[in-house]
């Protein structure tokens, strides 16, 4: 049996349908762990563009896993890619380009690590 | 599979299309040929997202391609009825204000 205090739930994915389910995991976890339901969404929404951005940029799928810390709610996303960069948000009328932009504008804070073996970020919401 | 709906319908002035559900990359070619269908039907296009719980950049990006559309033969695509954290990405990227309804050109400023 899990140890409760420091159980960590994990979720794969890879391919556009499993999308949705990655979004059901983070909310549920996220409310659960003490986010209130407007944040949870916000947060949902991160976790989605960042990983749309896997299945779109890099050969294969990746993993989300969610946990607390502190005073914060964490989301990690793994993959086999290279850091995204989290830009200024491009203008309305721009096709492309706002996947990351949102992450950046929506999340309170977004640490990336970076090796050999692919990227995993964090994205960090205050509780 | 994100549950997504579109429902377009046709009115004297305009062609409505309303979306329900999740709209993200699973879904974007059904969103791309819906938004494209309606917009060679009528030069005023109203997306309704009253049902709609989940919006991406995706989506957003269908969107912003069928206002290029209309607006190249002069016609209009307008989003109402946005709530919650469908409403809140619109805001982030700008795309509200791009995309606001014909009678809110006078708030401008």
């Amino acid at each position: 049996m899990a140890d409760q205090s420091t159980s960590v739930d994990t979720m794969t994915y890879d391919e556009p349908g499993d999308l949705a389910a990655v979004r059901a995991f983070v909310r549920t976890n996220a409310v659960a762990l003490g986010l209130t339901h407007q944040r949870a969404d916000l947060l949902t929404l991160a976790v989605s563009e960042l990983t749309t951005n896997t299945l779109q940029h890099t050969a294969g799928g990746g993993r989300v896993r969610v946990w607390a810390e502190g005073a914060q709610v964490v989301c990690e996303v793994r993959d086999n890619g290279a850091p995204p960069g989290f830009g200024e948000m491009p203008a309305p009328e721009s096709p492309r380009g706002r996947g990351l932009a949102i992450v950046g504008r929506v999340a309170d804070e977004v640490a990336t690590l970076s090796d050999d073996g692919g990227t995993v970020t964090r994205i960090k919401m205050n509780r | 599979m994100a549950q997504f709906e579109a429902t377009t319908s046709i009115e004297p002035d305009r062609v409505v299309v309303a979306l329900a559900g999740e709209c993200d990359l699973s879904v974007r070619t059904d969103m791309s040929s819906v938004l494209h269908d309606a917009v060679t039907k009528s030069s005023l296009v109203a997306v309704d997202l009253r049902e709609l719980t989940f919006l991406d950049s995706s989506g957003i990006h269908e969107l912003v391609a069928a206002h290029q559309a209309a607006r190249a033969g002069g016609g209009r695509v307008y989003v109402r009825n946005a709530s919650g954290v469908v409403a809140e990405v619109l805001d982030v990227t700008g795309v509200a204000q791009l995309l606001r309804p014909p009678n809110e050109d006078a708030v401008d400023g």
